[in-house]
């Protein structure tokens, strides 16, 4: 009966992700497999081939457009890093008058759907020359985390006991050192999963980027893997293997920065 | 070592007063223990020594120094929080050596310093190990050892052993008595456990509500208690308080017995008062008020008896072993050379 009572979450957790993982798997069937086998109606591999990932690499821009969604999104996520750890720090630690107002506006401008965003974007970025650049796609995308990234950052630091910034400060650090060398160390889980949030956010973003940019040259991943579509005239083995490709960085951070993503949302009462 | 005057020092949060004027003088050198229930404003009182709390009013000084306006780097002090506090992602030797890189000392004064301490507090093995990879007592040595490292004037210590077992408690106890009379430096020390009060203090500072109730030397506390909180608060099992009326040489209970005096409250004939005896004052005696024993507690080393006469419970202390049963009769004989007596308006001592 315990037995029986231990294996049935087990079993939950298979049958929940059978719908979860099988669109994974064909991606990655698909990918691997010659474009005529993609159309014959067979769970397992029909064939094995690189030739889709070759074919992509070889005839379309994708490293172009690879390189310029990794840059984006890492000019993005150091950004909500950076100002989440001294804006949570600031909101957690300092008295600033009606700061708990100002943390829920904050998170207030999280709710504004991203095609909203993109107008003022636009014609601001055409003022100030930031249209059709990567650092001005990176700035606009930091919106999309900063809200969340902020409103972790000051939680995790609130539930911080104080005494380690006490013990710092009669060990006669300043609190800036305080900050660099006892707090940012105590954070980096939850600063962890603020870079995998940001950089999950800014590389999958499509509609800032489809606004903001008009040069193919400088099109991000999402943008590009849209014109695929029309470019390979549908050959869906060589989209699957785009996809793979553009769904594979998601998966590593997740994947090696799961541990990071738990204890920061832990630790910052996201989580139980 | 310094010595440390706080004199007339007030704290208050708004229109919210949680130190009313305390004023304490502590010279070189000594061990004091402020103590006091949970709220009384030790843990504060303590803070704003550090500088970890602004003063609303009053004066700190360490040594010859006002420190109202020094930042706490700046007070030459050390404390060891009730946490510990250790930078979790540092060495145990990082942690010691801390407060000593900021200050840019040498790598060879470091080293010197760090070993040292390591060397009294027999942290010689841990060095390089973190916080998370210590015991409890471990990382309260640490603690410490980070405080001893920076060889301040004044250390201060916030409920150190409170996260520690019973029996480590007692141990660490005696280590940091041990210290003290090694490095005969100034320490202040807060705890709400007297016993751990009246066994390392050479003078302790009762508190309650903001207010010094008494400061003195343990046995002096214990023996002249200043009023009613202090007899109550000091001791363990507490201080009997019966309350009723002095008549012509002897103390008459509300509901209950009568007990002798000393002659020397003879004047206060006719005035209300709470007496206080201490549960180990009382012997019994056939001559004595007869009380019914409602609980026997024995405890191996002694037995505390809770005995009912009238409707007043008196708890009774005898080392030697006692047959006795709930329900039996024993007559309570109270030393009247070990009687308090206090104000019943005033609670202050007569």
């Amino acid at each position: 009966m315990a037995e029986r009572r231990s294996a049935l979450p087990k079993i939950l957790i298979a049958v929940y992700l059978i719908p979860v993982l099988f669109p994974f798997y064909w991606m990655l069937k698909s990918a691997l497999e010659t474009p005529a086998d993609v159309y014959k109606p067979r769970l397992w591999l029909g064939s094995f081939t690189l030739e889709n990932f070759d074919t992509l690499l070889r005839t379309t821009n994708f490293l172009v457009t690879a390189s310029n969604s990794l840059k984006a999104a890492l000019i993005s996520s150091v950004i909500v890093v950076v100002c989440s750890g001294l804006g949570g720090y600031a909101l957690a630690r300092t008295n600033i008058p009606r700061k708990a107002l100002i943390a829920q506006i904050v998170l207030f401008s999280y709710m504004f759907p991203e095609v909203l965003l993109g107008i003022p974007f636009f014609a601001l970025f055409q003022k100030l020359g930031l249209l059709n650049s990567i650092w001005g796609l990176a700035i606009a995308h930091v919106t999309l985390s900063l809200p969340f990234g902020l409103w972790l950052m000051w939680q995790f630091y609130q539930a911080l006991p104080k005494s380690y910034e006490e013990a710092a400060e009669i060990d006669g650090a300043s609190k800036f050192q305080t900050f660099l060398l006892v707090m940012v160390p105590l954070s980096i889980p939850a600063l962890t999963a603020v870079f995998i949030f940001a950089f999950a956010a800014s590389w999958n973003d499509f509609v800032l980027g489809l606004m903001l940019i008009r040069d193919d040259q400088k099109f991000t991943l999402p943008i590009a893997m849209s014109l695929f579509v029309q470019q390979m005239e549908l050959n869906w083995a060589v989209i699957q293997a785009a996809n793979f490709l553009l769904a594979l960085p998601g998966l590593l951070l997740v994947l090696f920065g799961r541990k990071y993503l738990v204890r920061g949302f832990q630790t910052s009462g996201l989580a139980n | 070592m310094a010595s440390v005057a706080i004199e007339q020092v007030r704290k208050a949060y708004g229109s919210l007063e949680v130190i009313h004027g305390a004023s304490i003088e502590i010279n070189e050198g000594e061990f004091i223990v402020l103590v006091g229930p949970s709220g009384c404003g030790k843990s504060t009182l303590l803070r704003m020594i550090a500088g970890l709390e602004n003063i609303s009013g009053g004066t700190i000084r360490i040594g010859s120094r006002v420190v109202n306006d020094v930042p706490p780097k700046d007070r030459d002090i050390a404390m060891v929080f009730q946490n510990y506090a250790l930078y979790p992602h540092m060495t145990v030797r990082a942690n010691m050596a801390f407060s000593l890189r900021l200050r840019k000392t040498s790598q060879q004064e470091i080293d010197q310093r760090v070993e040292r301490a390591a060397n009294i507090l027999g942290l010689q093995p841990y060095l390089a190990r973190y916080p998370r990879e210590l015991s409890g007592g471990q990382r309260q040595r640490v603690a410490m050892g980070r405080a001893i490292v920076r060889d301040p004037d004044v250390f201060l210590f916030d409920e150190p052993l409170s996260n520690l077992d019973a029996k480590l408690r007692v141990a660490m106890r005696t280590e940091l008595k041990e210290l003290h009379q090694r490095l005969k430096t100034t320490i202040i020390y807060v705890t709400h456990d007297q016993i751990e009060a009246m066994t390392m203090a050479d003078k302790i500072v009762v508190m309650q509500g903001g207010v010094v109730e008494q400061f003195g030397r343990p046995l002096d506390v214990y023996d002249r208690p200043a009023n009613l909180f202090v007899a109550g608060f000091i001791g363990s099992p507490a201080m009997n308080q019966i309350k009723g009326r002095i008549e012509n040489g002897l103390f008459v209970a509300d509901n209950g017995p009568s007990f002798d005096l000393s002659a020397d409250y003879a004047k206060f004939n006719g005035c209300r008062v709470v007496y206080g005896i201490r549960p180990e004052d009382i012997v019994f005696s056939d001559q004595g008020a007869p009380a019914q024993v409602v609980v026997i507690e024995p405890t191996g080393s002694e037995t505390q008896i809770i005995v009912r006469t009238g409707t007043t419970d008196i708890s009774v202390v005898c080392r030697e072993r006692i047959a006795v049963r709930p329900g039996d009769t024993l007559h309570l004989r109270p030393l009247a050379d070990k009687v308090h007596l206090f104000d019943e308006e005033t609670e202050r001592r007569l």
